[in-house]
């Protein structure tokens, strides 16, 4: 029976390993780039064919009004993050009018543009820009790619009250952009690692959310756990802040979640996650740890910088943490810390030892194959199935099929078709359930037990062998019948 | 840290003698197995994650194979037949 199984797990493996061969693995070959933003349409061209787009805006407010915000959805292939300028000309009076140039960088996705800019009513610089209300602009935005910019929260600072009906946009000519991650994760949060924070802390984050992952659409709620840390660098202690805040995520893509807490001055570390409420599965935890400061003396975890703000010497959250040996100064000696830097088994650092070990020692030939097969095999990453398409030749003896595309999405064909079951398909009743949800735990106990029976069957059927000489309940029944038949 | 350091000095020292011997460090497997696994693996995921009840008979029958490799250790090595 192994062996008819062997044989066909091979053939299996067989087709499904060339299947990853000759299926196609892009649905979409070219990197064709549109854009649409609020009050009109604007087509961008591929890499050095610029695309110029020449249009207004009528700023609707005072000249107190020093923001833009312009929303739309990029329709790409294979989205990507830019860094943008802004130059905005035209009116007349405030900055705009003469050289108001933004350059400030943002950021691009798939989904929900946001081009944001957001400054104060100071005295305008080069990246400040003030519009008369009622006067006519045109905005030159210039894109280039680029990495991520923490600039994500200018977005939720202040509202933005211009619209922009239309501007200029042009290709600059970049290289052709490199995939943005459309994993749910955490852009980043606030606030940042080894920063200070009065007593009420402003609690932020930018997610992106990918509902239709199949590991991630099912949370609905970002929470961060607070926890007030006590104690040196080789052995803290984590009290639980209560309560856990959590916040509903409300839209696919980008999108920010923000609170606001009131905390002791002292040393806390944050710890957000993404949250699914009906399962309790919690996912991409990130965190950072951060000083609470206020009147009162300073906790004695942080050093004071130059500029009077307060900083870590060590990030107690870093991969790298090593702990301090400090302790075994004859100036400022502990036995027992001491003793614990130095013999005790510290994880972050071990950690970060073993993840080095294992990037080089264990990376030499030969096991470095096994390393590398190994972190293949773990890796969490998954893709688009491919489609099935075919696009008819130029000289097709049919005209009207000629380069005529089809295409056939069998696997999208079976996700939508497990959300039906996973989801959409409900019983009635106080507490509902998903098709999936019900059948599942007797799903797992029909194929384990199975499995169950099917091992002990095998089992049953061990001889054992002992001193070399093989014997069976037949021989021994044989021997004892012999022996009381000389009787 | 006195673990920390002997892992840091046991990399240290097979680098160095390694590095000296020229024995490569693999960073990726041969003959295009490398980009071929890495993209059949995540297919492969993500099959199992549009279609969990494959992924339970998928586990369920990794589990038998195990077994099955264990009874034939044992039967290779005369313990049991």
């Amino acid at each position: 029976m192994f062996k008819k199984i062997a044989s066909r797990a091979t053939i299996f493996g067989i087709l499904l390993l060339t299947s990853c061969f000759f299926l196609p693995s892009h649905t979409s070959a070219d990197t064709i780039f549109s854009q649409e933003l609020t009050g009109g349409t604007y087509n961008l061209g591929n890499d050095g064919a610029p695309v110029n787009y020449v249009g207004s805006f009528v700023a609707q407010a005072t000249s107190t009004v020093y923001g833009f915000n312009m929303n739309g959805t990029v329709h790409q292939a294979t989205p990507y993050l830019a860094v943008l300028s802004v130059n905005i000309a035209g009116g007349s009076g405030g900055s705009a009018g003469s050289t108001c140039i933004i350059s400030t960088p943002n950021t691009f996705y798939n989904d929900n543009t946001y081009v944001n800019y957001v400054g104060t009513t100071t005295a305008p610089t080069q990246d400040r820009c003030t519009f008369n209300g009622g006067q006519t602009y045109s905005i030159t935005i210039d894109y280039n790619y680029g990495g991520y910019a923490n600039n994500y929260f200018a977005s939720e600072a202040s509202p933005l009250p211009v619209s922009i009906p239309a501007f200029e946009i042009y290709d600059s000519g970049g290289p052709t952009p490199p995939p943005v991650n459309t994993q749910t994760r955490f852009i980043e949060i606030e606030p940042y690692a080894t920063t200070t924070a009065s007593t009420t802390v402003n609690l932020n984050a930018g997610i992106y959310y990918n509902s239709v992952d199949p590991y991630a659409g099912y949370f609905n709620e970002i929470c961060v756990d607070l926890y007030y840390m006590e104690g040196n660098f080789t052995q803290l202690t984590f009290t639980p802040y209560e309560p856990h805040l959590c916040m509903p995520i409300t839209a696919s893509g980008e999108s920010g979640v923000s609170t606001t807490t009131t905390l002791l001055s002292g040393l806390w570390s944050a710890v957000w996650y993404f949250y699914d409420t009906d399962d309790g599965n919690k996912a991409y935890s990130t965190s950072t740890a951060f000083v609470v400061v206020s009147t009162q003396t300073p906790p004695e975890y942080f050093t004071q910088n130059p500029d009077g703000t307060y900083a870590f010497n060590v990030s107690s959250t870093s991969p790298m943490y090593v702990p301090r040996l400090e302790s075994c100064n004859l100036t400022d000696f502990s036995f027992a810390d001491c003793l614990s830097s130095i013999v005790g088994w510290q994880p972050l650092a071990m950690n970060s030892a073993f993840n080095v070990f294992l990037s080089q020692t264990l990376s030499y030939f030969p096991w470095g194959y096994i390393t590398r097969t190994t972190a293949i095999l773990n890796s969490p990453a998954t893709t688009t199935l491919p489609m099935l398409e075919y696009t008819f030749a130029d000289d097709f003896p049919v005209v009207d099929m000629r380069n005529v595309y089809i295409g056939f999405d069998f696997w999208g064909g079976v996700q939508t078709a497990w959300t039906l079951i996973d989801t959409e398909i409900q019983s009635t009743g106080d507490d509902p359930k998903s098709l999936w949800e019900i059948v599942e735990t007797p799903l797992m106990y029909l194929v384990y037990l199975t499995l169950l029976f099917v091992m002990v069957g095998r089992i049953l059927q061990i001889e054992l062998v002992s001193n070399g000489t093989q014997h069976d309940d037949s021989d021994r029944l044989k021997d004892w019948l012999n022996k009381n038949k000389k009787r | 840290m006195i673990w920390y350091y002997l892992v840091l000095a046991i990399n240290a020292t097979v680098s160095a003698i390694f590095g000296f011997l020229h024995i490569p460090l693999i960073t990726e497997l041969p003959f295009g197995i490398d980009a071929f696994l890495v993209s059949a693996v995540t297919y492969f995921k993500t099959f199992l994650a549009i279609m969990p009840p494959f992924g339970i008979l998928f586990t369920a029958f990794m589990i038998y194979l195990g077994f099955e490799t264990t009874m034939l250790i044992l039967r290779t090595v005369r313990i049991i037949r």
